[in-house]
């Protein structure tokens, strides 16, 4: 019988005994006890033969371990029994079993199946045959403890003479655990380092650059493959390589230092390092961690400015803010509350926000009441204060969660919109005052006309005052449309065109000389001097009208009305003045200054109307077009009105 | 017979005075200053005065004041026959010591039955 066929017949024998074995499926020691009786074959046909059948452990105390479930004789001094263990192992053969440990496989313990409280439950297994000798066992068991037959038990061929058998129960779950483990953590490993803002260079002995992260990619300017293998050396500036060459060669085990660097292109760069030394089995001397501080104190720099330009802005902002901190002390003012205010900065330096409160109602008037700050709706209101000067403000606060600000005051000066609003509602009730005592005679003398029955001479006069009065009114609301337009597109409302001074007064003259018989107006126009203006010809015959109206209303019947033209290269250059001088009442120092206002009326001089409007008219209407209005007057002696228009080129 | 002072700087809002008063059995005598009045006023003290609010050269509560603050003349009735017609303008009428108010335009019928009240 050669030797092949005797390993036929045992491998044929091992596989009817496995069968056998999952047939029975014998529990625990039993399967050890057939599972021995099939291995007595093997001994047979192996001179010095050794069979190892193990199971990998989970000792429990972290380190895995085999358990050895059976193995042949091994001795070669004794014949071979099949135990239903092993006792001992051969040297040599723990030798290579710690070999095999130590090239990746877990750790081998030896211990006693007979002490064993689990044991395979069944197994299957496959000689593996290399040329003529079988020089393993494949082999699957399940195992006691639930664990699924995908365990895949690898042989370790072991040849020992030129027979001998080994095999290895490896349960490459737990290799496959740890594997996954490993990749885990090299997969967070190569996160931090591809993350890292920190620039890392790994240093091999010497300061040989073994690999980079991609910050130190950006730090440098260099690529991957550019910086690998270089120096570190060759980052640092030259006069710094006697430091980092003491630092690789003898520093701690950390260390920290500031190195001039320079990238690509030679920029400095103002680095920090921190150089860890590495274990020798990492492959690599040092872990170096640079960091550009210089772009942090960019970052620094800029955070200054803009905390410098949002100061600047606060000071510049004409709304008055005043923060407060938890403790409601004030925390932060700018600059316009204290002008707002009237206050010093030293005055209000850490003051409560009640004493905040209490100073702001003591410059108001009396009975003036704040709302409450820490009403979060932060609604607007109107705080009028006395002192230090009168000031209409608005008053809103914040309650916020910004550190250092829960309530914010804010302040806004409307001192002048106040104003303008007064002015409007005064100009109104004026206007309708102004156009209630025409309508006094309108609606009275008419009610007086329909119920009562007067001499027909009376009932004449009477009707002549009604449409004097109607006319009047008339006349107001045309003045008040046209300082409307004045005020809103003072531009569109005129139709500016060259004119001939001369023609217009003329035009003007006439018509209020058939209008006033018997009253006197002199036009002095001197033959050489024809003067061309650039006006809104319809608007400067409403002005003269107006005006020599006004000179005729205000001076006795029998005086005289002067119209002449004036120059005055010095105060009115490149400008045409109509003059109109009268004999009449003339009027006070303040009535001059008041003249030409909304509603200025100089004397009743027992006329009908108001006069308001008209010479505040004439002076926007003039400054609308170019010109001004110029005047002058002393009570008793009268008034010389000049109307000073641009001089125009040649007649349209 | 009564005597009704019409103080108003306009001719013809006097004029309409005199005309809403004719059926009344008065005598009427006009000014058109706040200085006419007092002068007048101190001259023959009225039973009433009709005094506009806007006169040249002091206002007609000026003028009410002036004769409240006078012992002689305090007990002149006074009505302020006014355009300003606003709610302030009565209150500044009313603290002047004035005692009718009245506004502009008025009704002459109106004016007739209101001085005759104050005249009564």
């Amino acid at each position: 019988m050669t030797a092949m066929d005797q390993v036929g017949k045992a491998t044929e024998r091992v596989v009817q005994a496995l069968a056998a074995i999952q047939r029975s499926f014998a529990p625990d020691g039993a399967a050890i006890d057939v599972f021995s009786a099939w291995l007595a074959p093997w001994q047979a046909v192996t001179d010095s033969g050794l069979v190892l059948i193990a199971e990998w452990l989970d000792t429990g105390c972290g380190e895995p371990g085999l358990r050895l479930l059976a193995s042949s004789a091994v001795r070669d001094d004794g014949p071979a029994a099949a135990g239903p263990a092993a006792q001992t192992l051969p040297l040599e053969l723990e030798q290579l079993l710690h070999a095999t440990a130590r090239s990746g496989c877990p750790l081998i313990s030896n211990a006693s199946t007979s002490n064993s409280p689990a044991a395979p439950s069944s197994f299957l297994g496959l000689p593996l045959v290399v040329g003529d000798h079988v020089v393993g066992l494949i082999a699957v068991a399940n195992h006691p403890r639930g664990y699924e037959p995908e365990l895949l038990l690898e042989i370790e061929p072991l040849l020992l003479g030129c027979a001998h058998l080994l095999a290895l129960y490896i349960d490459r779950r737990q290799r496959l655990a740890l594997e996954t483990r490993l990749r885990q953590e090299s997969a967070r490993q190569q996160a931090v380092w591809d993350g890292s803002t920190d620039a890392l260079f790994l240093l091999g002995w010497g300061g040989r650059i073994d690999a980079v992260n991609p910050a130190a990619c950006r730090l440098t300017g260099c690529s991957t493959d550019e910086l690998l293998g270089r120096s570190f050396a060759g980052l640092v500036q030259t006069r710094q390589w006697p430091a980092l060459a003491r630092l690789l060669e003898q520093g701690p085990e950390q260390h920290r230092q500031s190195l001039m660097m320079c990238n690509r292109l030679g920029d400095a760069i103002d680095a920090e390092i921190v150089l860890t030394r590495l274990a020798p089995a990492s492959g690599s001397a040092w872990c170096c961690a640079v960091r550009d501080i210089r772009t942090g104190r960019g970052d620094a720099v800029e955070l200054a400015r803009h905390c410098e330009q949002l100061g600047q802005l606060l000071a510049a902002s004409p709304v008055g803010v005043a923060a407060f901190d938890e403790h409601l002390r004030l925390s932060f003012s700018n600059p316009a509350l204290l002008r707002l205010l009237g206050w010093d900065t030293a005055d209000i330096e850490g003051m409560s926000f009640e004493t905040f409160e209490r100073r702001l109602l003591a410059q108001a008037p009396v009975g003036t009441l704040l709302p409450s700050a820490l009403d979060p709706g932060g609604e607007e209101r109107i705080l009028r204060l006395e002192h230090p000067q009168a000031a209409v403000l608005v008053r809103s606060s914040r309650l916020t969660d910004v550190p250092g600000a829960s309530v914010i005051v804010y302040l806004r000066d409307v001192t002048r919109q106040a104003e303008v609003d007064r002015l409007k509602s005064e100009f109104l009730a004026a206007a309708a005052q102004e156009l209630r005592t025409p309508l006094a005679g309108i609606l009275g003398f008419s009610e007086l006309l329909l119920n009562r029955n007067f001499h027909p001479d009376t009932q004449r006069e009477l009707h002549g005052t009604v449409l004097r009065q109607a006319r009047a009114v008339h006349r107001l609301v045309e003045e008040l449309l046209d300082l409307a337009q004045l005020d809103a597109r003072a531009e569109r409302m005129l139709t500016i065109a060259v004119h001939d001074a001369g023609a217009v007064l003329r035009r003007v003259v006439d018509a209020l000389s058939s209008r006033h018989p018997g009253r006197h107006i002199d036009l002095d126009l001197p033959e050489t001097d024809r003067p061309r203006v650039r006006v809104d010809a319809r608007r400067l015959e409403q002005m003269l009208d107006h005006v020599l109206s006004n000179a005729l209303q205000y001076s006795p019947a029998v005086s005289r009305v002067l119209v002449t033209l004036q120059h005055d290269a010095n105060e009115h250059p490149g400008q045409v003045g109509i003059a109109v001088l009268d004999g009449g009442i003339g009027m006070t120092a303040e009535q001059l200054a008041e003249a030409g206002r909304r509603f200025f009326r100089a004397q009743a001089g027992g006329v009908g109307t108001g006069a308001g409007l008209g010479l505040a008219l004439v002076r926007e209407l003039l400054e609308a077009q170019g010109g001004q209005l110029d005047m002058s007057s002393r009570p008793g002696q009268g008034t010389r009105v000049i109307l000073w228009v641009p001089q125009g080129g040649e007649v349209a | 017979m009564k005597r009704i002072l019409i103080a108003d700087d306009i001719a013809d809002i006097r004029q309409l005075i005199r005309l809403s008063l004719e059926p009344l059995d008065v005598q009427l005598t006009e000014a058109g200053s706040a200085g006419e009045v007092l002068e007048e006023v101190r001259r023959a003290p009225p039973d009433l005065i009709i005094l506009d609010v806007v006169l040249p050269d002091a206002d007609g509560y000026t003028v009410c004041r002036t004769l409240r603050a006078d012992p002689a003349l305090a007990a002149t009735p006074v009505m302020l026959l006014t355009a300003r017609a606003q709610r302030a303008d009565q209150e500044q009428a009313q603290a002047a010591g004035a005692d009718v108010w009245m506004v502009k335009p008025f009704s002459p019928a109106d004016l007739l039955q209101r001085v005759a009240q104050a005249l009564a």
